[in-house]
C-alpha cells in the first residue's frame, strides 16, 4: 500500500500519536500536511538525526532490505533480526512500535485479527539511500571510451511506447466473452503498437487474467493503462476514458515516465524486495553519467535483481547498458525533470516538411503526439519520431473527427510557422471528398408495390408526413411522426406492421463487473497484486508496554531495575520471563557483568543451565557477527535482572 | 522545431540536417563523407549512414573515432549508441581484409585471426581459396578476385583490393586544345578533381571507383579525362544507343581520337576498336534464357586498360557478374546517385570500387555549373466527354485516357507561348498523343522509331538554336545531351520510376546560354489517378530539393459556358 492510502486509512488515535512525534509536530505546526511530511526527505533526515534510536535504525534497515514494500509479520522480522543477533525480539517489537509511532511503518489487521506490518511501498526509495548511502562514482572520460555496447533495438521511453498501444483502444475497446475469453482482434492490435517483447519480461513473476491469451508485455500495457486511468474497465470491456486520457496527456513526458516508473517499481517490486531495493537505489542516482552495475548493490545476493531491473529499464527505454572491462555499466537516458526537457510555449514542437513528413522532437507533448497519431502515419519511432501525412491518414483523421481546417491549424500551431504550400495543397485534395457521403439511419415506410405507394402519396394526410420518395415504393419519414403515421395508416385502411423490436440494439447480458471507480486505487490494473493491503483494516492502536510485555505490571519492579542475587529458582523465573519477552538479561558471572540473550533452558536433574548468546553493546563493530550459543550454569550466575528497551516514548494514550 | 545543433542522429543511421543552422555547411561537408543524401524536400535534409557509406568513408582515409566525435558534437541529442557502435564496427572493418599480390600470388591478408576463422566457416568462400598459409593469410584463386570481394561485402566484410591493375594496350590519346566548334577544351576544376581522386594526382597509379556528380554536371568529361590520363584501350558502357552516339561524338570532338580508333558496339553496329562504346542492353542480350550472354565476350576481346560504366546505378546483374572477372582492369563508375532501385549498393562498392569523388548539388548550382530548376504541376480538367469515358473505362485504361487528355494541347500551346524563344522539350509517354501534338503545333518529334542519325540531326539543330522546341518520347530519358533546353513540359508519363523523373529533369539542368534557370512543367488531368501519381512524383522532386508548386489551368470562358458544366 502506498503512503497516501496508508495515511488516509489511519485511525484517529494512531494519527494523533503520529502527529505528536516532535519532528512531525513542528512541521504540522508550520502548515505541512502529514502525508507530505512523511514523504519528505528532509523530514526523514531530521528524524534520523533527532528521533531515531539505534534499535529503530537497525529495525528499519532490516525492514527495507528484507521486505522493502512487502507486508510482514512481526515474528518474521524478529527472526530476521535475531538471526544476526542484531536485536532481541523485545528490541524489535519496541522498535517497530516506535516506527509506527513516527508514521514510518504502518499496520493492518486481517479479518481474523492477524497483524501485518509494512513500509509504504513508495517510501522505500526515500529511505534506502538514507539508510544505505549509494556509493557511486561515474566513469571518467577515458573509461567511457572503453565501453562497448551490445546491439539492441532502439526504444522510446515507455510513456511514448504505451501511447501507441493505448491508441488502439480509441478505435476499438477490448472486450471479452461471457466465458471471460478476450476477443482477439483488439488485443492483437494493441500488441502491434508495442516493441517490448515477452522475452524481455520473461524473468518477471507476474500473474494476470487471460495469461494464455495475453503476453506479459500486453498485460503490463493494460495494467498501466488502467492504473493511469487512461483506460477504464466496465462490464465486459476496457475502453479509453476520455477524462483519464485528457489528464494523462496533460502531463509532461518526463512526468509521465516518472509515474510509470514508480508504478512499475511497486508492481514488480512487490514480487521481490531485492528488485524494489535495486529500483530504489537506481532512483537515487541522478544525472546521465555511466555507472558500474555493482554500485546498486546494497545487500548481498542482489546481483540477479540488478540484472533483471536494469534489463527492464533498458527495455522501457529509460537507460542504456554496455560492458566495461569485466563488468557491466549503465547510464540513464533521461534525468529527472531536466530543464532542457521542457518546451517553452513559443517554441515549435514539430517541423513539417514540404513532402508531408513531420519531425517530432523528444520534448513534444503527449497531447500533440496523440493527435499526430490520429492524423498522420507513423514512419519511425526513434530519437525523433517521424510521421507522414498521407491520403489514408486523412481518412483516418476524418473518422476521428478532424477536419481540413483543424488539421491545418494543429500543424501550424505545432510548427509555429505556416505550412508549406505542397502540404496544404495535398491536405486540401485529400480532405475534399471526405464527408461528402454519409450513412444515415432513417425510418423507411415501404409499400408492398408501386401502386400502394402511389395511393399513399395521393392521400394528403399521409403525404404531409412523407419526407422523401426513394425508388418506387419507399418513403423516408420523420421518426417523430412515426406514431402519427401509424394511426393515419390505420385510419385509411392500411394498418402497418410496427417497427420490429429487433431493430433496437440487443445488449448482451454480462456478468456484473464493477466499474473501475469501485475498485480502490491500489486494485486498479490488470496484473494480480501479491497482497492488496487496502482490503484489510488499519490497525487501530499502537501496542503499549503491557501488550508488548504481557504481565509486566505484575512483575516485581526489582527484576527490571537492578541486577540482584536471587535463589536459583527465582533466577530461573526471572530468566524464563526474559525468554518469554524475547529480551536480554544482565548477568554477573564470575565477577563480571554482561548482557546475555537467553533462548531456553537445559535441565539436568535439579541443575539447570541457560542457553543463549552474549550481547555486544550497540554500535560495536562485531555486533553483526553471528555469535556462538553458550551455556551458563545456574551456579555461575550471581546476579540477574531483565533488560527492556527504553519504553518512555512509547505512550499510547 | 528549434534545434541547438545542425544534426539529429537516429539510431537506425538516419541523420537529419537543418539547412537553416549556421553550421549547416560544416555539417553537410561531414555528412558527405560518411552518409548518402536520401532527400532534401525542405529545410531538413535526410541522410542515411549505411555499411557502404561507412566503408567509403574509411576508404577515403577517415577514422571512426573522428567521425563519432564530430557527429556527436553536431547532433542535438548526441549520437545514439547503436549508431556509434555501427560506425565503429563498419569503419574499423574496412582494411581488415586486403587482397594483395605477393610473389605472384593473389593473397587474402587478414589482420585479425577471428575474422579468418569466420571466413573459413563459409564453405563457398573456402572453395575459392587455394590454401591457407597462416591464421591471417590465404591464397585466392585469381579468377575469384571479384567474386570473393562481392561475397564478403555482402556478408558485411569489405575487402580492400591492393592487388594492382594491369595497364592494358597503350593508346595515344589526349584532349584537343580547341574543339571542332572552336571552343577551348578545358576541364572544370571539379572534373579534374574527380579524375585526381580516382587515379591519384601524380602518376595515375590509382585504382577504381565511382564518381558521383549531379545530372548536368558533365560526367562524360570525367570519363574522357580518365581515358586521356591513362592512355589505354577503353571500353565504355552506357544505358542506350543514343548515349553511345553522344559519347562517340564527344570523344571525336574533344580528343585526338579518330573515327578509326572509336568503335560502336550496339544492336546495329558491332565494331571493336581501341575505344569502344557499347550499351548494357547489347551486353545482356541473348536469344533464350538458357543461353549464355554471347556479347559479354566483348570484355575479353581486347586488352582493356579501363572500363567506364556510365549511369553505374543502372548496371544490370549479368554485367556485375562479368565485372567480377575483370578486377585487374581499372574501372570508373559515373552516376548521379549511388542509390540503386534494386538495393545492390554493396555489389557496386565491391566490384566497381568505393566512391572516389562527390560534389554537392547545391555547390554545383551556386557555382553556376548546373541550372536552378523550378517544377510546376499544372492541373488540367478533363472535358466532359473524356471525363465520362474515363469514369466508364476499366482501371487499366484510365491512366492512358488521363494522360492523353485533349485539353493538355491548349496548355502546351499556352506554355510554349509563355516561354517563346527558349529551348523547350515537350516529353510524352504516348506516341499517338505526341504525333497529334506534332501535327497540331507543327513541331518536330523524336521517337524510338526514328533512326539514330536523324535523331542526332535534330538534336544538333536544337543545340545550334535552329529549332527551339522538340517533342520527344521516352527515348529521351537517358543520356541524351541537350545542353540548351531551358524548359521541359511533360504531357504524360509512366510515373513509375524515380529514375525517369531524375533523367527527365536532368535534360534541362545543363548551364544555359541565356540565364541559368530552368522550368519543368508536368501536365496532370484533374480528378484522375494522375493526380496521385503526380503527387508521388512531386514528392520525389521535392525530396531532390527542387521547388514544386501546383497550378490549376483555368478554362477559357467559352468552356465555362459548356452546357454540361452547369449552364
Amino acid at each position: 500500500m502506498d503512503l497516501k492510502l496508508s495515511v488516509e486509512k489511519l485511525p484517529d488515535p494512531v494519527r494523533q500519536l503520529i502527529q505528536s512525534e516532535p519532528t512531525i509536530k513542528s512541521r504540522l505546526d508550520g502548515g505541512e500536511k502529514l502525508e507530505a511530511i512523511l514523504r519528505n526527505r528532509e523530514w526523514a533526515e531530521e528524524w534520523l538525526e533527532h528521533s531515531a534510536d539505534f534499535y529503530q535504525l537497525e529495525g528499519l534497515k532490516k525492514i527495507v532490505v528484507r521486505y522493502a514494500g512487502l507486508p510482514f509479520e512481526i515474528d518474521s522480522l524478529i527472526k530476521a533480526t535475531g538471526e544476526e543477533n542484531v536485536l532481541t525480539g523485545a528490541e524489535t517489537r519496541v522498535a517497530v512500535a516506535k516506527l509506527r509511532r513516527s508514521g514510518i511503518v504502518h499496520s493492518v489487521r486481517k479479518a481474523w485479527g492477524d497483524q501485518l506490518l509494512y513500509l509504504p511501498e513508495d517510501t522505500v526509495p526515500m529511505w534506502l539511500p538514507l539508510l544505505f548511502p549509494i556509493i557511486h562514482s561515474p566513469l571518467n572520460e577515458a573509461a567511457k571510451l572503453e565501453i562497448s555496447y551490445a546491439s539492441k533495438e532502439y526504444r522510446l521511453p515507455l510513456s511514448l511506447e504505451l501511447l501507441a498501444a493505448w491508441q488502439q483502444f480509441d478505435r476499438q475497446p477490448m472486450t471479452w466473452t461471457v466465458k471471460g475469453r478476450l476477443h482477439r482482434h483488439p488485443f492483437v492490435r494493441m500488441q502491434s503498437g508495442l516493441r517490448i517483447t515477452s522475452q524481455e519480461l520473461a524473468d518477471l513473476t507476474i500473474t494476470y487474467p487471460n495469461n494464455d491469451q495475453l503476453p506479459a508485455y500486453a498485460a503490463l500495457a493494460l495494467d498501466l493503462g488502467l492504473r493511469s486511468k487512461v483506460l477504464r474497465r466496465q462490464n465486459n470491456e476496457i475502453r479509453l476514458s476520455m477524462s483519464g486520457l485528457s489528464a494523462w496527456l496533460a502531463l509532461e513526458p518526463t512526468e509521465a515516465d516518472s509515474r510509470l516508473h514508480d508504478w512499475i517499481m511497486t508492481r514488480i517490486g512487490e514480487s521481490d524486495p531485492a528488485i524494489h531495493i535495486t529500483a530504489s537505489a537506481l532512483s537515487a542516482i541522478n544525472g546521465l553519467d555511466w555507472h558500474e552495475d555493482h554500485c546498486l548493490a546494497v545487500t548481498i545476493g542482489q546481483e540477479k535483481a540488478i540484472e533483471l531491473w536494469l534489463g527492464l529499464m533498458e527495455s522501457f527505454g529509460w537507460l542504456e547498458r554496455g560492458s566495461y572491462r569485466d563488468g557491466k555499466v549503465f547510464r540513464k537516458k533521461y534525468s529527472k525533470r531536466s530543464a532542457n526537457d521542457q518546451t517553452t510555449p513559443e517554441s515549435a514542437s514539430m517541423f513539417v516538411q514540404p513532402d508531408g513528413e513531420i519531425f517530432v522532437p523528444p520534448a513534444t507533448s503527449l497531447k500533440q503526439r496523440w493527435v499526430l497519431s490520429e492524423i498522420a502515419e507513423l514512419v519511425t519511432a526513434d530519437e525523433l519520431v517521424v510521421y507522414q501525412l498521407t491520403r489514408n491518414a486523412c481518412i483516418k483523421a476524418f473518422q476521428a473527427g478532424h477536419t481540413f481546417q483543424s488539421v491545418i491549424s494543429f500543424l501550424e500551431q505545432g510548427a509555429a510557422i505556416p505550412l508549406p504550400e505542397p502540404v496544404t495543397g495535398a491536405l486540401a485534395d485529400w480532405f475534399s471528398p471526405l464527408g461528402k457521403v454519409v450513412f444515415a439511419d432513417v425510418l423507411l415506410l415501404r409499400a408492398i408495390n408501386p401502386e400502394v405507394a402511389d395511393h399513399l402519396k395521393q392521400n394528403p394526410e399521409i403525404a404531409e408526413l412523407l419526407l422523401e420518395h426513394v425508388g418506387d415504393r419507399d418513403f423516408i419519414i420523420d421518426r417523430e411522426s412515426y406514431p402519427d403515421m401509424l394511426a393515419r395508416l390505420q385510419k385509411i385502411g392500411y394498418p402497418a406492421q410496427t417497427v420490429d423490436q429487433a431493430l433496437s440494439r440487443k445488449h448482451e447480458i454480462m456478468p456484473p463487473v464493477p466499474p473501475d471507480d469501485e475498485f480502490s486505487e491500489e486494485e486498479q490494473g490488470w496484473i494480480y497484486r501479491r497482497q492488496a493491503l487496502s482490503a484489510f483494516t488499519a490497525d487501530r492502536a499502537i501496542p503499549g508496554t503491557e501488550e508488548l510485555f504481557p504481565g509486566i505490571s505484575s512483575v516485581p519492579a526489582a527484576w527490571l531495575s537492578k541486577p540482584r542475587t536471587y535463589h536459583a529458582s527465582t533466577s530461573k523465573e526471572v530468566i524464563q520471563r526474559a525468554i518469554d519477552w524475547q529480551t536480554s538479561i544482565r548477568l554477573e558471572v564470575n565477577g563480571a557483568e554482561r548482557t546475555f540473550h537467553p533462548k531456553n533452558f537445559r535441565d539436568e536433574g535439579e541443575k539447570w543451565s541457560v542457553l543463549g548468546q552474549w550481547k555486544v553493546d550497540p554500535g560495536n563493530d562485531v555486533m553483526n557477527v553471528r555469535p556462538e550459543t553458550v551455556s551458563i550454569l545456574a551456579d555461575e550466575i550471581s546476579e540477574v535482572m531483565i533488560v527492556l528497551p527504553a519504553l518512555e516514548e512509547l505512550e499510547t494514550h | 522545431m528549434n534545434i541547438p545543433l545542425p544534426l539529429w542522429a537516429q539510431s537506425d543511421g538516419t541523420i537529419l540536417l537543418d539547412e537553416r543552422h549556421p553550421e549547416y555547411e560544416e555539417a553537410r561537408n561531414l555528412l558527405r563523407t560518411v552518409a548518402e543524401l536520401h532527400k532534401r524536400p525542405g529545410a531538413v535534409h535526410t541522410y542515411r549512414i549505411t555499411p557502404v557509406t561507412l566503408w567509403n568513408a574509411a576508404a577515403s582515409g577517415l577514422r571512426s573515432a573522428d567521425i563519432v566525435e564530430r557527429l556527436g558534437a553536431m547532433s542535438s541529442s548526441g549520437l545514439p549508441r547503436a549508431l556509434e557502435e555501427e560506425i565503429r564496427k563498419q569503419m574499423n572493418r574496412y582494411g581488415q581484409i586486403r587482397l594483395q599480390t605477393i610473389a605472384g600470388e593473389l593473397v587474402l591478408t587478414i589482420e585479425q585471426p577471428e575474422i579468418m576463422e569466420q571466413i573459413l566457416q563459409w564453405e563457398d568462400i573456402v572453395s575459392v581459396l587455394s590454401g591457407t598459409s597462416s591464421s591471417t593469410r590465404a591464397s585466392v584463386k585469381p579468377s575469384a578476385r571479384g567474386w570473393i570481394k562481392r561475397e564478403l561485402a555482402a556478408r558485411g566484410y569489405p575487402v580492400k583490393d591492393e592487388a594492382g591493375f594491369h595497364s592494358g594496350n597503350a593508346l595515344e590519346v589526349s584532349f584537343l586544345s580547341v574543339s571542332d566548334s572552336g571552343r577551348q577544351v578545358v576541364l572544370r576544376d571539379y572534373q579534374a578533381d574527380a579524375v585526381d581522386a580516382l587515379l591519384g594526382k601524380e602518376n595515375g597509379s590509382g585504382g577504381s571507383g565511382v564518381v558521383v556528380l549531379p545530372c548536368g554536371a558533365g560526367k562524360t568529361w570525367v570519363g574522357m579525362a580518365a581515358l586521356a590520363r591513362l592512355k589505354c584501350d577503353t571500353l565504355i558502357l552506357t544505358p542506350n544507343g543514343v548515349s553511345v552516339s553522344q559519347w562517340i561524338s564527344e570523344l571525336l570532338r574533344h580528343t585526338t581520337l579518330t573515327e578509326e580508333e572509336v568503335g560502336e558496339y550496339t544492336g546495329q553496329t558491332k565494331n571493336v576498336r581501341p575505344v569502344t562504346v557499347a550499351t548494357y542492353q547489347i551486353l545482356t542480350h541473348r536469344r533464350s534464357k538458357v543461353e549464355d550472354y554471347p556479347h559479354l565476350e566483348l570484355f575479353g576481346n581486347r586488352d582493356w586498360g579501363l572500363i567506364i560504366y556510365d549511369e553505374v546505378h543502372l548496371l544490370p546483374a549479368p554485367v556485375f557478374r562479368i565485372t567480377a572477372d575483370i578486377q585487374a582492369t581499372r574501372r570508373l563508375g559515373l552516376t548521379a546517385t549511388l542509390v540503386r532501385e534494386d538495393g545492390r549498393e554493396s555489389d557496386a562498392f565491391a566490384l566497381i570500387g568505393p566512391k572516389q569523388y562527390e560534389i554537392p548539388w547545391k555547390t554545383m548550382e551556386e557555382g553556376g555549373w548546373i541550372a536552378k530548376a523550378a517544377c510546376t504541376e499544372v492541373r488540367v480538367p478533363l472535358d466532359p466527354r473524356t471525363a465520362k469515358s474515363y469514369s466508364e473505362a476499366p482501371k487499366r485504361n484510365r491512366h492512358r485516357i488521363a494522360g492523353e487528355n485533349p485539353r493538355k494541347a491548349e496548355v502546351v500551346k499556352a506554355l510554349l507561348k509563355r516561354h517563346s524563344g527558349l529551348p523547350t522539350l515537350v516529353i510524352g509517354q504516348y506516341l499517338d498523343q505526341l504525333h497529334e501534338l506534332a501535327r497540331e503545333l507543327s513541331l518536330p518529334l523524336i521517337t524510338g522509331e526514328m533512326p539514330n542519325r536523324n535523331r542526332k540531326q535534330l538534336f544538333d539543330s536544337f543545340n545550334r538554336g535552329e529549332i527551339d522546341v522538340l517533342l520527344v518520347s521516352k527515348v529521351a530519358n537517358f543520356a541524351v545531351d541537350l545542353p540548351d533546353a531551358s524548359v521541359a513540359i511533360q504531357v504524360s508519363g509512366s510515373y513509375g520510376s524515380r529514375q525517369e523523373e531524375a533523367q527527365r529533369l536532368g535534360r534541362i539542368l545543363r548551364p544555359k546560354k541565356s540565364g541559368n534557370e530552368a522550368t519543368f512543367y508536368s501536365l496532370v488531368s484533374e480528378g484522375t489517378d494522375e493526380v496521385e501519381f503526380s503527387r508521388n512524383r512531386g514528392r520525389f522532386l521535392l525530396e531532390q530539393g527542387y521547388p514544386y508548386t501546383v497550378d490549376r489551368w483555368m478554362l477559357p470562358r467559352m468552356e465555362d459556358q459548356h452546357p454540361s458544366e452547369g449552364r
